[in-house]
């Protein structure tokens, strides 16, 4: 089967599922955003959509679930939807089991967290801990010290931590997995210097590579990482002449299309980036390439949102725009599409010849099998 | 002329209730309510009767698409009819050419094929979700490269004519014949192109003119549309090296001047069929050859007027036309005036087409003589025609009686002619090539002039395949001087079993060989326990004597015919021998029992020749391996042929219960012998019966008989002669075999073993 990727509707939050060819399923975050009381908000049933696609394969758990970062926009509802290890009230059977969890460093280092957030620390220290399911992003000796003050032996978790430069471990692209993970974020010095952890630049940046019929497709999964993380990135990689491992066919959009990814001015219609931030988006960019912003609908110019100062921006939107028209491409917002009236759940294949959107006309009997009507 | 002039020719603008064809007015609300994600409904269009629902759709198509499909493509899905398909149109002018679209005149928008089911069967399911999945489905396959079929099929509704031609293509490769067409009373739309007798004609018919055009393959290019008008067709032409005005003139020219010979071609309706290779959209040939038939309403004297070689005779002269004194200039505007229709070809039933339906590449045509035009022969020789197999003699020289209509491919109206001419005119009757089959009225045996015309098919022949169902006939082929192959066919006496021998290319197996390892199978499976033990129950067809016929139904007949003749193609093509025989059970289950021949080994001894094969040989040594150190042996049995002086040894008994084996001899016992032999003369219909003896040698000694061998031999070569046979006696040795021949004259022992080295 070929890979592919498939986003939500979830207003300004992540989460994205990859089927990867060996048949595993990869979560990249979890945020459950939708106000079930609320008949008009629009925001998807994700437990719901993430149930129904396991069912078709008869499974009950993820392969791998990645939460970038410990921001509600990334895991709320992670301590619903989950089977958790390291306490008996969050294991039922209805629970979706986790193979192995990712995380950041900060997640295990943070303090001072609440409900979902807090879970997530919860769950990754219990599994650092026990030694296994469990992958932790980050320079190693950025948890020496912490791992000593719990009396964590450090040497036997070491193959738990995965430093950025190298690929996450049980993926390759020449294996039956057909793809790679190359870790961009967190990275060491970021972190060496950081007295006060600062969530959204420590989270979890990666490209994907998916090898299909020989030829390479990549993602790049971009997080929360602001202009100044993405620049660094961009130095980083260019420097150790690594340029193509910041290739991308489909970006998910940092930070729900914030102009702050791209520069410290919003501009008026469109957002200037910044050299290095420039080079990803408008040299990296492949053509045909495709650009999703985790978000609400882009608001329209002089709308009340557009004077908001959360994203996603209207400015830094042009900018994508502008982007993806030179390289033949789509900008797509997850709240607009098809329609933001009427938001679904799309997804993408990944083909010999690149990234294709996978368009289905609706029938009746394939809803009707992924329904369980009751009669009483 | 572009997309947006074929669009101006909707003139009517229509919203989402406007639509007349109920189809039409299905697909918007779909579109709008549940396939937002798939695509938009852009609007409505009417010309007349036509409609046209124009939406944008996402195609899916992945970044680097195999052909250039956009990421959203206008399309126009055309309602014509309540009886007619939908076409779905790609609404852009450079939308690219693919496999699976339809060949569309000029101007008429790239209309894609997304279902291959007549409308009347599609329509009875037809949803609108359907249609945009068919048409998702297409995009799907068109980005990642997977539509395969490059045709370019014509739709009569698209392209605004049905003519449709049957034609042979012996009739296509000759020029300057003069051709009649003929269609069914009150349908023009089919025409049977025949040769004509210029003479009158009858109402359902029209002298025709046809000049046949082959695109070289260097010059292989697809159509981009269906021209309709001479002009048109000439350009298309000369794209592909055809200078189809400057030859038309030349040939047009050369008819007048032929004059009188030449009328009722002048005279017939002129038609163009252009041959030409399939390819593939990417410029690769593909399998297949293309034909398209251009017709126009004119005679060809006509053209030769607008092209301005030839004027009307105004009455003078019988035909009709003369040749223009000087240079007549061409009259352009009445050329392209002419109009053409497109018409499908269909080309007569020939070796080649049969090849190519029956799932073969190329025709077969190895001379093969057919012995036998009865039940199997007919059948299995009209399958394997059908599949374009064999240019045919048969010979046969029984006559069709009524009851042979039970189970034989002839009509009614054939009873009393002979078998061989009436299939032989059946297999002509089926394949257009003219006398693919010829009869010889005669029996195998017979010594007249009839019976050196089969010596001399026999002898030129490629293939003999005897379906007499003779044993003695079998055997008379197998033993045959000529060079050609042989397979033999027959049903068992029962009729729910067929047989097939076929020997291998070269012939080191004969018929003869073969019939007794197929016998050998008979005895040594179970499953055939009854094969030939068993008869069907007969019938007497006239009050004569001998004249009874098996009740075996026609259906039994023609399943295992058709089992029959699908072994015999698969023999054929290859080279190795084959021994099948399938058996019908009553609820239809068919199982095949194969034996796989095995090298034979044969010698002469007096005026007899012996043959055994491999097989035997090494079931023997298994035998006895499994009692060394001590001796065993048992009965020998085999084919006998008195008449021929011909023996093959079949098989050999374990040694019964109360043998006596032991190191320093063996004395074969009775218990059991008599059943033994009873029951292989029932199961092999008395074909095979006791030969004579065999059994073993202790560790380490040679096969050569003893002394008290030699007592043995002598009492069975007494006990042989009662039925005019030789005696043989089979030792095996440590890694030898003796077979020991002796009859009534022979000289005494020792004498040295025949073969050695198992």
């Amino acid at each position: 089967m070929v890979a592919q990727a498939h986003f939500f509707p979830l207003g300004n939050a992540d989460t994205l599922r990859l089927d990867i060819a060996d048949g595993r399923k990869v979560l990249i975050d979890y945020a459950d955003m939708r106000c079930a009381d609320d008949e008009d908000d629009m925001r998807c049933d994700l437990p719901r959509e993430l149930r129904r696609d396991l069912a078709k394969v008869r499974r009950n758990y993820f392969d791998a679930v990645c939460i970038t970062h410990l921001d509600e926009d990334h895991c709320k509802g992670f301590g619903e939807f989950f089977w958790l290890e390291h306490a008996g009230k969050y294991q039922d059977q209805e629970r979706i089991r986790i193979r192995e969890l990712w995380v950041p460093a900060a997640a295990i280092l943070e303090d001072n967290l609440g409900g979902d957030a807090w879970l997530v620390r919860a769950e990754a220290r219990h599994r650092l801990k026990e030694g296994k399911g469990v992958l932790v992003f980050s320079r190693p000796e950025a948890l020496r010290a912490w791992m000593a003050e719990n009396g964590i032996d450090f040497e036997s978790r070491r193959h738990l931590m995965v430093d950025a430069g190298k690929l996450v471990p049980g993926y390759t692209k020449e294996g039956q997995a057909q793809a790679e993970f190359f870790v961009h974020s967190p990275f060491g010095w970021r972190q060496d210097e950081n007295t006060v952890i600062d969530r959204n630049q420590d989270s979890i940046a990666m490209q994907v590579t998916f090898r299909e019929g020989g030829n390479d497709t990549y993602a790049l999964l971009g997080s929360d990482l602001d202009h100044e993380s993405i620049s660094a990135i961009v130095q980083v990689t260019r420097n150790r002449s690594n340029d193509d491992r910041l290739l991308w066919d489909l970006m998910k959009l940092f930070h729900h299309c914030s102009y702050l990814s791209l520069c410290p001015d919003r501009g008026t219609d469109e957002t200037k980036a910044v050299p290095d931030v420039k080079w990803l988006f408008e040299k990296q960019g492949r053509n045909g390439a495709t650009i999703v912003s985790p978000s609400w609908p882009i608001p329209t110019k002089g709308s009340k949102e557009d004077n908001d100062v959360q994203p996603p921006h209207r400015q830094a939107a042009n900018h994508h725009r502008r982007v993806v028209k030179g390289l033949n491409g789509q900008f797509t917002v997850t709240m607009e599409n098809p329609s933001k009236a009427r938001p679904l759940t799309f997804g993408y294949e990944i083909t010999a010849f690149g990234l294709a959107p996978i368009i289905l006309a609706p029938m009746v009997s394939a809803s009707a099998a992924a329904e369980t009507p009751r009669a009483g | 002329m572009s997309v947006s002039a074929w669009l101006e020719e909707f003139n009517e603008t229509l919203d989402v209730s406007g639509f007349r064809h109920a189809p039409a007015r299905s697909v918007v609300p779909y579109v709008q309510r549940y396939a937002a994600q798939a695509g938009a409904f852009v609007e409505g269009r009417r010309d007349g009767e036509r409609e046209l629902v124009i939406l944008d759709l996402r195609t899916g198509a992945p970044q680097r698409p195999f052909y250039p499909i956009k990421p959203a493509e206008r399309i126009g899905i055309l309602f014509v009819r309540e009886d007619v398909q939908p076409f779905v149109t790609m609404l852009r002018d450079d939308f690219p050419d693919t496999e699976h679209q339809l060949l569309v005149p000029e101007g008429v928008p790239a209309t894609i094929c997304i279902d291959d089911r007549p409308w009347g069967e599609a329509r009875l399911t037809w949803t609108p979700a359907e249609l945009i999945e068919r048409i998702l489905s297409w995009f799907h396959r068109a980005g990642r490269g997977e539509l395969h079929d490059a045709r370019q099929p014509i739709d009569p509704v698209m392209i605004g004519s049905h003519l449709s031609f049957y034609i042979a293509r012996s009739v296509l490769n000759e020029a300057d014949q003069d051709l009649i067409a003929f269609h069914r009373e009150n349908d023009g739309r089919m025409l049977r192109v025949e040769r004509a007798q210029p003479s009158r004609y009858p109402d359902n018919a029209e002298p025709f003119s046809v000049v046949t055009y082959r695109v070289p393959p260097g010059n292989m290019k697809r159509l981009k549309y269906a021209p309709d008008n001479l002009a048109r067709l000439s350009a298309m032409l000369e794209e592909r090296g055809i200078q189809l005005f400057h030859d038309l003139k030349q040939r047009l020219l050369a008819w007048v001047d032929q004059g009188e010979g030449a009328t009722w071609r002048l005279h017939g309706r002129f038609a163009i069929i252009v041959e030409m290779p399939v390819v593939s959209p990417r410029g690769e040939q593909q399998d297949g050859i293309d034909h398209r038939a251009f017709v126009t309403g004119k005679t060809a004297g006509d053209i030769a007027v607008g092209l301005g070689v030839a004027q009307p005779s105004g009455g003078h002269g019988k035909v009709g036309y003369v040749r223009t004194i000087g240079a007549g200039a061409p009259d352009e505007a009445a050329i392209a005036d002419i109009e053409i229709f497109c018409a499908e070809v269909n080309l007569a039933f020939e070796p080649d087409l049969a090849a190519r339906l029956a799932g073969r590449g190329a025709p077969d045509g190895r001379a093969a003589v057919l012995i036998g035009a009865g039940a199997i022969g007919s059948h299995v020789a009209d399958s394997l025609a059908r599949e374009g197999r064999f240019r045919w003699t048969i010979t046969d020289d029984d006559r069709l009686l009524p009851h042979n209509l039970a189970r034989h491919v002839a009509t009614g109206t054939r009873v009393m002619d002979p078998k061989a001419e009436v299939l032989a005119q059946h297999l002509n009757s089926i394949n257009h090539v003219a006398h693919c089959a010829r009869p010889i009225v005669a029996n195998l045996f017979e010594s007249s002039e009839k019976g050196e015309e089969i010596e001399k098919a026999v002898a030129e022949a490629d293939i003999i395949i005897d379906a007499t169902a003779s044993v003695a006939a079998a055997r008379y082929l197998s033993d045959h001087p000529a060079a050609a192959r042989r397979a033999s066919v027959f049903f068992n006496p029962a009729g729910e079993g067929a047989v097939l021998l076929a020997e291998p290319a070269g012939r080191t197996l004969t018929l003869r060989d073969l019939e007794a390892q197929y016998f050998g199978l008979v005895l040594r499976t179970e499953h055939l326990r009854d094969h030939l033990g068993r008869r069907a129950e007969t019938v007497a067809y006239t009050g004569a004597c001998r004249a009874i016929t098996n009740r075996i139904p026609q259906s039994c007949a023609s399943i295992l015919s058709g089992l029959a003749a699908l072994g015999l193609s698969a023999a054929l093509d290859g080279e190795d021998a084959a021994i099948t025989v399938w058996s019908l059970a009553p609820d239809g289950a068919v199982s095949v029992e194969a034996a796989t021949p095995e090298a034979v080994t044969a010698f002469r001894a007096g005026d007899w020749q012996i043959a055994f094969d491999a097989g035997l040989i090494r079931r023997v040594h298994v035998m006895r391996d499994a009692k060394l150190p001590a001796e065993t042996g048992g009965i020998l049995l085999g084919l006998v042929d008195i008449p021929a002086r011909r023996i093959h040894l079949v098989d050999a008994t374990p040694a019964p219960h109360d043998s006596c084996e032991e190191l320093s001899g063996f004395v074969r016992g009775i218990e059991g012998v008599s059943a033994i032999m009873d029951e292989v003369r029932l199961r092999t219909a008395g074909q095979i019966r006791y030969v004579g003896e065999w059994h073993s040698h202790p560790p380490h000694s040679s096969a050569r008989p003893s002394a008290v061998d030699g007592v043995q031999i002598d009492w069975l070569a007494a006990l042989l002669d009662m039925d005019t046979m030789p005696a043989l006696m089979l030792i095996a040795g440590e890694g030898e075999t003796a077979i020991i021949f002796a009859d009534q004259k022979a000289d005494a022992l020792p004498q040295e073993p025949s073969v050695r080295g198992a």
